[in-house]
């Protein structure tokens, strides 16, 4: 917010040309897709982790030597045996992995979660920031087209 | 004048093409400060996540495809270790940019200087002329 307000500050937005008003208007709609894009790989993780929340319920459920197919590779399967239903492993990131219980892993999605949610608020304000910039940018583009059509009208009378 | 000119011309030309490779020395400077903030962010993480174990919890590191077995000790000093490496690796290239970006802005100006110089011989000829 303070950054934007300095650019207000330092450029005045009715000292610009309409070419340059068209300009920064170009980039800043460019920055939206992308953050918005940006936004969208947020909601997907999320979706996975609370994905993986539920199967951990499930799981729980599970009763032991419960019988089911491995997979080893992405279309061979091996039948197997559930020896122990509570013990999972996380991927914790930066190849370090964890042997930890299924509440513990609950847990651990949840706090993912949490992170993923301050992520995306901290990127939904930003994103808004930037289109109500884009709406005083073509609030002031619509002055510049009155004026001209202002001026257009005088000279006409003038010649009359 | 026309010595003049073509000289001006070819160093123009020349400091141009070394601007451009500043230009495309900074674009990978860039790449590599984003990947290093991304790892510096990812090992954050697990240090806080590895924090929050209890001293007994069975901690793997995948190495080649292999889950090997480590302590929580051994594996909270490796996570700290690699921040530490990241963090001077990201200072090393804080001061590459900074210093591209200084030298970027020398030759703008040089070239920016050599142009007008071109412009004003161009235009004391022309006004030769016209006398």
């Amino acid at each position: 917010m303070s950054q934007q307000q300095e650019e207000q500050k330092a450029i005045p937005l009715d000292k610009l040309t309409p070419q340059q008003l068209l300009q920064i208007k170009k980039q800043i709609e460019e920055e939206v897709q992308q953050l918005s894009q940006s936004l969208s790989q947020f909601r997907i993780a999320n979706a996975k982790y609370e994905e993986s929340k539920v199967i951990l319920k499930r799981l729980d459920q599970t009763p032991k030597d419960n019988d089911l197919l491995v997979p080893i590779t992405a279309s061979l399967y091996v039948p197997g045996r559930l020896i122990n239903p509570q013990s999972i492993m996380i991927d914790y990131g930066t190849g370090y992995f964890v042997e930890r219980n299924t509440e513990q892993g609950s847990h651990f999605c949840d706090r993912k979660l949490q992170l993923l949610k301050e992520s995306q608020d901290k990127l939904s304000n930003i994103i808004n920031q930037k289109k109500q910039f884009m709406d005083k940018l073509n609030i002031e583009l619509q002055k510049r087209v009155m004026q001209v059509q202002q001026i257009q009208q005088q000279q006409q009378q003038q010649k009359k | 004048m026309a010595e003049q000119v073509q000289m001006l011309q070819s160093k123009i030309e020349e400091e141009s093409k070394l601007l451009q490779t500043l230009q495309r020395e900074m674009q990978k400077y860039v790449e590599g400060r984003q990947k290093l903030i991304e790892q510096s962010h990812e090992n954050e993480m697990v240090k806080k996540e590895l924090d929050l174990l209890e001293p007994e919890a069975k901690v793997y590191k995948l190495i080649a495809s292999v889950l090997v077995s480590q302590t929580l000790q051994e594996s909270k000093e490796n996570v700290s270790k690699r921040l530490d490496f990241i963090g001077k690796e990201f200072k090393k290239v804080e001061d590459l940019i900074k210093e591209n970006t200084n030298k970027q802005i020398a030759k703008k100006t040089s070239i920016q200087k050599m142009q007008e110089q071109l412009y004003q011989i161009v235009q004391a000829y022309q006004q030769s002329l016209n006398k």
